[in-house]
């Protein structure tokens, strides 16, 4: 019951932080995905499972918040939340460097299947933008903050995951 | 390790199983089940964007005008200025931005009674951060009396202007097509004496073009560029631009100008929907 709260509001807050962000800085160069850089956070500390979930279920409510197509940012957010579950072995999500690193990388793959599937399934063509480029650098510079936010939330919860526990 | 493997094999089959579902979605976008989930997820998310909508930057309050403030009136004939002298600070300004909205409530309903009595007004509800100059999220749809291709209007000054049409409409929330869409096309019109025709065309950015203008054109920068009426999509000699500058269309045949938007898509809460 606990888990499903803990679950239930981080989806809520992360929800609110990226509708607040989009309000003011979305379609500038500066805005910051919120919500991908948690898909990873979840991926990383607690495995592709974890991740999938949050991503596909934080997908639709993205999807659903803008009106886009519905499934694009669950199909994106699922594949983020594999990559980093799959990799969380190989890397060492306590460290910011990483975390930086990551977030930019997957940010700009995350950009690139963006326009491979909107290109598919929408009447719009995916046109290049700036965003693409200057988003995943914000997204590496908040990434460490993110992710000390969340850890943070997970001990208050007391839901820290038990490979995270030293 | 087998835990490891296990995991590894689960987790793949449900990547598989997700994404399936999501580009079942995507396919499908038109149906009316996936019109329910998206209503019914709307209404997990539309809180937050109903709040946001309606509050207003602090840095626009601070652009007011004193006169402008002082013209405000609480009703009980005292002006805002002096009502708000006896709060702190804050209050203050939490007056004065609801004094300014509540201005700006008057002017739409205002410009809705004088011009557009069946319009329906409408909040932004949300947008898309990757099609910011395309599209608008309202919370009114279907339910409310609205239908695809709509046209769309925003007040500014106490005039309203043409920003877009309803795109898709769901039971409760509706999305608009905005002017800036490069796929957007609106039939317009110069006033004057010569009242020369064109085409209104997005560019995906904050500017529009008035294509296909007469070589020989009079048009000038700062002529207003309204809706001609023509093909019946939208009313005619309503705003949507000021001419900010002419160049030649690349292929030498026309004159084509950029036009300042009489809304700009960035400041646009409150909307009236000309339901048909």
């Amino acid at each position: 019951m606990k888990k499903a709260f803990y679950l239930l509001f981080t989806v809520w807050i992360l929800l609110w932080a990226q509708v607040v962000s989009n309000h003011f800085l979305g379609g500038t160069l500066f805005a910051v995905q919120w919500i991908l850089i948690a898909v990873l956070h979840f991926g990383l500390t607690r495995g592709p499972w974890a991740g999938e979930w949050m991503g596909f279920i934080w997908g639709l409510l993205v999807d659903a918040s803008s009106l886009g197509l519905l499934g694009i940012h669950a199909i994106l957010y699922s594949l983020a939340g594999y990559a980093a579950g799959m990799f969380r072995r190989q890397l060492d999500a306590s460290k910011p460097w990483t975390q930086a690193i990551f977030s930019w990388a997957v940010s700009m793959i995350y950009f690139a299947l963006y326009l491979v599937v909107e290109r598919f399934f929408s009447v719009n063509e995916g046109t290049f933008q700036w965003a693409f480029i200057t988003v995943p650098l914000i997204n590496a510079l908040f990434a460490p903050l993110v992710f000390f936010a969340l850890d943070y939330w997970a001990a208050v919860w007391d839901m820290t995951p038990v490979d995270a526990q030293h | 390790m087998d835990w490891e493997l296990y995991e590894r094999y689960r987790s793949t089959v449900l990547l598989a199983g997700l994404l399936f579902v999501s580009s079942l979605f995507l396919a499908f976008q038109k149906t009316s089940s996936v019109q329910h989930l998206r209503a019914l997820l709307v209404r997990f998310t539309l809180p937050p964007q109903r709040f946001l909508a309606q509050l207003k930057e602090p840095s626009s309050s601070a652009s007011t005008s004193p006169e402008a403030e002082s013209s405000v009136d609480n009703g009980s004939g005292e002006s805002i200025t002096e009502f708000s002298s006896h709060f702190s600070g804050e209050d203050r300004r939490k007056m004065q931005i609801l004094a300014e909205e509540n201005a700006h409530f008057r002017d739409v309903f205002q410009v809705k009674e004088r011009r557009w009595p069946r319009a329906i007004v409408a909040h932004v509800a949300g947008r898309d951060p990757q099609r910011w100059f395309q599209e608008i999220v309202l919370d009114k749809g279907k339910e409310d009396g609205l239908d695809p291709d709509d046209p769309v209007l925003a007040v500014v000054e106490g005039r309203e202007a043409l920003i877009g049409r309803i795109l898709e409409a769901s039971a409760h929330v509706s999305k608009v097509m905005l002017l800036q869409d490069s796929l957007s096309e609106v039939a317009a019109t110069v006033p004057g004496a010569q009242g020369e025709d064109g085409v209104v065309e997005g560019t995906n950015s904050h500017e529009l073009m008035l294509k296909f203008l007469d070589r020989s054109s009079q048009v000038k920068i700062g002529d207003l560029v309204v809706t001609s009426g023509l093909g019946n999509a939208f009313p005619p000699d309503i705003p949507i631009g000021w001419v900010e500058g002419l160049e030649p269309d690349p292929r030498q045949l026309f004159l084509q100008a950029k036009l300042r938007p009489a809304a700009r898509s960035n400041q646009i809460r409150i909307v009236l929907v000309l339901a048909t």
